[in-house]
């Protein structure tokens, strides 16, 4: 009976489908770390909101460290979602680094709303990167 | 983030905008941030499934060797 309903679930599923599961990208310590460092440093940057200058110079920073995160995933075979997440904070972080390197003033809710926008991101990214099968 | 909290945020950044707390530039700047937070999201829900799926497919290998 056991056999039965596995043989029916494997069938119910597309073949791609199971195949991109079982054969996942497993979790991986250093991804898990630079994410994880992302999200702290972006949260150490938004304390800063009222420094303009430290604040500029802690979001190059995050970009340089998503930047990283990015190259990381890129080459794991099988990390395709990392690696579009990565992506995407990249680009979060790439927009806010050159908004704020070229905005004359920055008002401190904005610093700390797009600060925000940042955390949420990474740990998003980390709560699913933190599942991955070990 | 589920419609209704994505909602919440472009409500948020508009009251911000409207008093006047944040500029136009900055307002613009926030929204194009919600939608790449949505796209993250769609990835993480993705990869969750995923996730879900590689535990189901190595419960069940489990069960067929423990019955064999």
């Amino acid at each position: 009976m056991k056999r039965i309903l596995i043989v029916l679930f494997a069938f119910s599923l597309s073949g791609c489908a199971l195949f991109d599961a079982y054969f996942m990208a497993k979790y991986d310590t250093t991804e898990y770390a630079l994410v994880n460092e992302i999200k702290t440093k972006a949260q150490v940057a938004e304390e800063n909101c009222g420094n303009h200058i430290l604040v500029v110079t802690q979001v190059n920073e995050l970009y340089i460290k998503s930047l990283e995160f990015k190259n990381f995933t890129t080459h794991i075979p099988r990390n395709k979602d990392a690696d579009n997440m990565s992506t995407k904070l990249l680009t979060l972080t790439k927009d806010t680094r050159d908004y704020f390197n070229k905005a004359e003033k920055i008002s401190p809710i904005f610093c700390k709303t797009k600060l925000q926008q940042v955390v949420k991101s990474a740990d998003t990214i980390q709560h699913v990167l933190g599942s991955k099968p070990r | 983030m589920n419609p209704q909290e994505l909602q919440a945020l472009v409500n948020q950044y508009k009251a911000m905008a409207d008093s006047g707390q944040i500029s136009k530039e900055e307002h613009i700047q926030l929204l194009s941030g919600i939608n790449i937070m949505e796209g993250i999201n769609d990835d993480a829900e993705g990869l969750a499934l995923k996730e879900q799926l590689n535990l189901i497919i190595n419960a069940a290998i489990t069960v067929a060797s423990l019955a064999a």
